[in-house]
């Protein structure tokens, strides 16, 4: 089984995605804040990365950063979730280089597609 | 008549002379040591000194120089008494006239009175010249004073300078002066020769309150005064005895109401002219005291006015963020249930779920107007702009609602001119502007309507003339391009056209409540058109429908030039870095151009974010280049490697030069009519007229 981490600082969005990917066979395991998402990230060998941009302690840019510019996690995908605006996200993504972008409010259907196509 | 002092020990001269001054109605007065003589002159000041040469008793020379060398003396006239057979010639070097003995009666009086008119004459002239050279000075000091006065806007340094103004002009022991800024600030200056004694310092705060209490329009308490002072002397004091001098005093008005006063002490009494000099100065200051209260006063609302913007334009972009991510949940668990993955769903739950939903999709287009508006606003929208045909960005909206529109039994119809000039947009903002008209094309008209989308060609005249427009900017493209949405729906009322495009102005809410939609898209649209230069205005019938237009200018190199520079300004004005601006021209000679050769080798070193453009204008070609955000070093270097450059290929490729080149700063109110006005002073000139900024 396919493992999953989402990473976010509101329980309720960790709900809604932790049901909805359980439900289309997917492992979740969450974190709800960066530095316990950094950890798990490094230590749970997730097969993707489900990353909310405003977190305390540590936000979803500068864990996505720190992941795809260390060898040994760059390959695992990451999906970055944000309030802002499409423009905004394509200039930071750029930076970061995170797999992809879904900007709030987002569609559930929109977020199983991502993974599906990432993990099948 | 005039006094006359003569010194002499011998009788017989006395009465000589006595007989021939008397007869001619002068007083003579006679002393014989030097003590004595000292005495008379400092009590009578007589005007001439008659000194006899055979006096034993005193050294005349010593006298007549000691006499020569006071202020007070320098200008009596000494008069030699000497026998005509031995003239002493060192004595005469000293003495202004010398009579001989015996005296001849006639020539006696002539040298006296010729004299004695000779003084008067001198003491006048001295007088007047004194006077002038004292006009003077204060006129000078009045000058630098007001020169001065005109260059502060802070209340209190100009009261210094005011205070040091008439400090110079009137050499004053002291002056004060009393300021009424409000019932909590009020402030003393005190400004003195030498320092003042503790009593006084409380005297004058006293006598400034007490004397003058009167005219103040609020109470304050002696404990209320800040006192500053100033002495440029340290020895000595002054104390109580200060009152014993002479004083001028006045009251600083500004616009008829009282806001201090002022008073200065000279131990020298006042004249006339020292008054007027006073009340001059002290007039001079009440007209930039009121501009500096004025100044204050709009700084202040200002800086409210400025806090308040960024208040709301951080509370709408905070807002619109903290409501997206619940929004998020809410739409997430409706979709949940209604997929049926949690359970099965009857018809009724599934209607109010559908209805649920639809209304979060509708506050959450609500945010994003806002977000948007609150972009716009705070002129932190940024912009793609890239030229386009605008046909495609028609069509691609179409496609993207006709399904919608279907459903409505709505039909869009598209008549697109294939011959247009491409225009210079963000496509994606230029898509939201054409969805949101459509869109409410769609809302607003019936089943089986039909909505017509045209595009098609304008001339500036035709934006000139069109009476939507009351206020036009003062440049306009000389063509446009036209997008017309026509709909026959439900139409707007002529009164409401305007209306349309102000925010929270919605004609009727219901509308819009029954539509959906936040009621912000035609202000949103009006906004972007603007940031495009372009306009939207409508036509419309009741119930016959409406047509919203859209026009694009086309527009030239040079203006997508000048248009790129007033954007990066407006971003560069918030984040607070430069611009480098380079202008360079030259003689184009066929087949070999410089700048070219500057383009290609990349000469000029350019940021992220730069704009060139040239053109060439009667044999000769102008070449305009900015780059945001350089460091000045760089700049500074680039400049200079650029001039090395076009000297070292001068031979090859003749006048070439640098016409302008500067690192602005639109922070410090640099705007694009300033930086227009710069380069566009140069685009006629010649190579001759170059200019470089620091």
């Amino acid at each position: 089984m396919k493992k999953v981490l989402i990473v976010d600082d509101e329980a309720d969005i960790i709900e809604i995605l932790q049901y909805v990917l359980e439900t289309q066979g997917y492992e979740c395991i969450t974190a709800f804040d960066g530095e316990e998402g950094l950890k798990l990230a490094r230590e749970a060998n997730p097969d993707l990365i489900i990353l909310d941009v405003m977190m305390p302690k540590i936000n979803g840019y500068k864990i996505s950063r720190l992941l795809k510019f260390d060898a040994k996690y760059k390959d695992i995908p990451i999906i970055m979730i944000t309030a802002r605006s499409q423009n905004e996200d394509k200039a930071i993504g750029e930076e970061t280089g995170a797999d992809e972008y879904i900007t709030k409010p987002f569609q559930v259907d929109e977020v199983v597609e991502k993974v599906k196509s990432y993990l099948g | 008549m005039a006094q006359i002092l003569l010194i002499t020990d011998n009788n017989l001269t006395i009465k000589e002379t006595e007989k021939l001054l008397v007869q001619n109605s002068h007083e003579l007065i006679t002393a014989q040591k030097e003590d004595e003589i000292l005495n008379i002159i400092e009590s009578k000041s007589p005007k001439i000194i008659l000194f006899d040469c055979d006096s034993s008793e005193i050294d005349i020379i010593s006298l007549l120089r000691k006499l020569k060398l006071s202020l007070q003396t320098k200008d009596i006239c000494s008069i030699i008494l000497l026998p005509e057979s031995n003239i002493n010639y060192d004595i005469l070097k000293y003495a202004n006239s010398y009579i001989t003995r015996p005296f001849n009666e006639n020539l006696f009086l002539a040298e006296l009175n010729s004299n004695i008119r000779l003084s008067e004459t001198f003491r006048v002239l001295s007088k007047n010249n004194n006077d002038l050279a004292k006009s003077l000075y204060q006129l000078n000091v009045l000058y630098t004073t007001s020169t001065q006065l005109a260059g502060s806007l802070d209340k209190t340094n100009l009261i210094e300078i005011m205070t040091d103004g008439l400090e110079q002009s009137l050499s004053l022991s002291l002056c004060y002066a009393l300021i009424l800024n409000e019932v909590n600030d009020i402030k003393l200056i005190i400004k003195s020769l030498f320092p003042i004694s503790h009593k006084l310092e409380n005297a004058i705060k006293l006598r400034a309150l007490l004397n003058y209490k009167n005219l103040f329009s609020i109470n304050p308490s002696i404990n209320d005064i800040e006192v500053i002072k100033y002495n440029k002397d340290k020895y000595g004091e002054y104390d109580l005895n200060l009152f014993e001098y002479d004083n001028l005093f006045a009251p600083i008005n500004i616009n008829n109401k009282f806001y201090g006063i002022i008073e200065v002490f000279r131990q020298e009494d006042f004249a006339p002219e020292d008054t007027k000099c006073f009340t001059t100065l002290v007039k001079q200051v009440s007209l930039p005291l009121e501009s500096a209260i004025l100044y204050e006063e709009i700084k202040d609302t200002n800086i409210k006015l400025e806090k308040l913007e960024r208040l709301k334009s951080e509370f709408i972009s905070i807002v619109s963020h903290e409501l997206r991510t619940p929004l998020t949940s809410i739409n997430s668990a409706l979709d949940i249930i209604l997929k049926g993955t949690t359970g099965e769903v009857n018809e009724a739950m599934e209607k109010f779920l559908n209805l649920a939903k639809r209304n979060v999709t509708r506050l959450s287009a609500i945010i994003y107007d806002l977000l948007d508006l609150s972009k716009i606003e705070a002129g932190k929208m940024e912009f793609r702009f890239e030229k386009t045909n605008i046909n495609l960005t028609v069509e691609l909206v179409k496609n993207a609602l006709e399904s919608w529109a279907k459903e409505q039994n709505i039909s869009i119809k598209l008549n697109l001119d294939s011959n247009l000039d491409l225009v210079y947009i963000d496509t994606q903002r230029m898509e939201q502007v054409l969805t949101n008209l459509i869109s409410n094309a769609i809302k607003f008209t019936k089943d089986n309507g039909q909505i017509e989308v045209t595009t098609s060609k304008i001339q500036k005249d035709d934006i000139i003339n069109n009476s939507f427009f009351e206020i036009l900017p003062k440049k306009l493209s000389e063509q446009y391009v036209q997008i017309a949405v026509k709909d026959n729906g439900i139409g707007i009322a002529k009164e409401n056209w305007t209306k349309v495009f102000e925010q929270f102005k919605q004609i009727e809410n219901s509308i819009s409540r029954k539509v959906g939609g936040s009621g912000l898209g035609l202000p949103i649209a009006k906004r972007l058109m603007d940031a495009h230069k372009g306009f939207i205005w409508l036509d419309s019938k009741v119930n016959e429908g409406s047509t919203f237009y859209l026009a694009l200018p086309v527009m030239s190199e040079e203006e997508i030039f000048y248009h790129s520079l007033e954007q990066d300004i407006q971003k560069a004005k918030q984040e607070h870095i430069n611009i480098a601006l380079i202008s360079l021209c030259e003689n184009v000679i066929e087949g070999k151009s410089l700048t070219d050769k500057i383009l290609n080798e990349d000469v000029i070193r350019k940021t992220s974010v730069y704009k060139e453009y040239s053109y060439i204008n009667n044999g000769k070609k102008f070449y305009y280049v900015y780059t945001v955000d350089m460091d000045s070093f760089v700049f500074d270097f680039e400049v200079r490697k650029l001039q090395t450059f076009i000297k070292t290929n001068y031979t090859d490729y003749k006048e070439c030069d640098i016409l302008y080149s500067a690192l602005l700063y639109p922070q410090d109110a640099q705007d694009i009519e300033q930086i227009t006005e710069k380069l566009n002073n140069f685009k006629k000139g010649d190579i001759d007229e170059k200019s470089t900024d620091s």
